[in-house]
């Protein structure tokens, strides 16, 4: 087998450059996730009439589908709708100036928006009833048990999931290439089909990813034993 | 970027579409038996705290729960033929298929061996010593006594398992596989109208889950029909391993809902 390792570090230098897009993705679509998941998790808790319906639909039609549909779809569809907005209300600026990246950001927020919906959702009904109740009796409002009551707990019990969503959110960031967003995939493939060295790319693509999922891990062990000093030790 | 939507199209697709859907579902099946294997093989020396071999298990599961599997496709497809060449495989005529299959073998083997671990460790250590102590072999225990029991916790683990497999299949198109969405890519270019690919593409993937989302339920209300009938009666609900939560989301709901 011929292996050039002296290329895996050069492409692992290489790759580094594509580094910043695959955070950026990861970031801007777990925090705008997040506010999704939030939001639909609250309205299906609360039963809120029509749009507990939508965002059940929402949520099993993200889960059910590939992620790689929702980019698809988002960027061959989101134009159409931008070009006939243009055409309509004559605005100056069309799908062609909107950058690849955005494409990809709105596309993987709204996937991650249905993934923290069920782990906001199974983190907040982890929080006992009685405790809401007790909150409710001594006269906070709504706002301020969900604050000081339910998000900190649900916090602590929805950590694991959290991390596996975030974990999920880096990996998936790969598909961005489908969309011509140069991250470390792309990157990969760039720098693999201009030297000939394919293995060697994706070993080092490898290495990154992994060393970025274990830090992650790595950082949700420490803030969950944090969290949990604060919990008598206990797990949950 | 392309034409006027037209929906039409979209029911024209699906039935183009669904003729690949084998392949498809060929891929998902293979890929977890083969990958059962694989989990079983890596879960015992883990289990059975195996020196050497446990640090190796280690190292495979986290990097195939560490890395994209879009990499791992790549990674095997330009790694596997190397690997071949050592034992004097020829490989360069294989169908892309058998790379694909691979790779999501190696992969879900990774996460299987997890759930074959969080399975037998949720079985009580007091019921295995018991079984022993009424004089039943190591065969005998795990057959009758854990595996039953393993198996029901497990059963919504390895339903979005199956579930997130069907999903990843759709990234084998990127070596050039011919399955559901290697035709949708076809079909797209040939005649322009990408909206309505993947609007049918998502449909077809969306009933394909939802079918394996009912037939799991089932399996795991079956599973679980002697357990209901003794926990809502007398014991309170026993705390699940943190590995069992870790894994599945809806084990994790302790205390009562909003």
């Amino acid at each position: 087998m011929s292996l050039d390792f002296g290329f895996i570090y050069t492409a692992f230098l290489g790759l580094f450059s594509a580094l910043p897009n695959t955070l950026i993705i990861t970031v801007v679509s777990v925090l705008a996730g997040l506010v999704i998941g939030i939001i639909t998790a609250l309205v299906r808790i609360y039963k809120v009439p029509v749009l507990s319906q939508i965002s059940h639909g929402y949520v099993t039609f993200i889960r059910g589908t590939p992620m790689l549909m929702h980019l698809l779809l988002i960027y061959f569809s989101l134009p159409l709708f931008i070009d006939a907005g243009a055409k309509h209300f004559g605005w100056s600026f069309h799908s062609k100036d909107v950058p690849y990246m955005v494409f990809a950001l709105i596309s993987f927020s709204i996937t991650s928006g249905a993934y923290m919906s069920e782990v906001v959702r199974s983190g907040i009904q982890s929080v006992n009833r009685g405790q809401i109740e007790a909150a409710y009796a001594v006269g906070m409002t709504t706002w301020q048990v969900l604050r000081r009551i339910v998000f900190p707990q649900a916090f602590v019990v929805s950590l694991p999931n959290l991390t596996n969503s975030i974990i999920g959110m880096l990996h998936g960031s790969t598909l961005a290439f489908t969309v011509s967003v140069t991250e470390i995939q792309a990157q990969a493939e760039i720098l693999a089909s201009s030297n000939w060295k394919y293995l060697e790319v994706y070993i080092a693509a490898a290495l990154i990813f992994w060393g970025l999922t274990v830090l992650i891990e790595r950082i949700s062990g420490l803030v969950e034993k944090k969290i949990n000093v604060f919990n008598g030790g206990r797990a949950s | 970027m392309s034409r006027e939507f037209n929906i039409d199209y979209v029911f024209s697709f699906i039935p183009k579409m669904l003729s690949y859907l084998h392949i498809t579902l060929f891929i998902v099946a293979s890929s977890l038996l083969l990958g059962l294997i694989i989990g079983l093989l890596v879960a015992l020396p883990r289990m059975y705290n195996i020196p050497f071999l446990k640090r190796v298990s280690q190292v495979y599961v986290s990097f195939f729960r560490g890395t994209p599997i879009l990499i791992q496709l790549f990674l095997v497809y330009y790694g596997l033929p190397e690997l071949l060449k050592l034992v004097d495989i020829n490989s360069s005529r294989w169908d892309v298929l058998w790379f694909a299959v691979a790779t999501y073998a190696l992969n879900s083997g990774a996460f299987i061996s997890e759930i074959i671990r969080s399975g037998v460790e949720a079985v009580d250590r007091g019921q295995i010593e018991a079984a022993q102590s009424v004089g039943m072999s190591g065969y005998q225990t795990f057959t009758r006594i854990i595996l039953p029991q393993a198996l029901a916790v497990v059963v919504p683990v390895f339903s979005n398992l199956v579930i997130g497999n069907l999903k990843d299949t759709s990234l084998a198109f990127t070596i050039g596989a011919m399955e559901m969405t290697g035709k949708s890519q076809t079909l797209g270019v040939a005649t322009q109208h990408f909206v309505e690919t993947y609007i049918a593409l998502s449909l077809i993937y969306l009933v394909v889950s939802l079918i394996l989302q009912k037939l799991f339920k089932v399996l795991e209300n079956t599973l679980l029909k002697h357990e209901h009938r003794d926990t809502v009666q007398s014991e309170p609900k026993k705390r699940k391993s943190f590995v069992v939560r870790y894994l599945n989301p809806r084990l994790s709901k302790g205390g009562k809902s909003i």
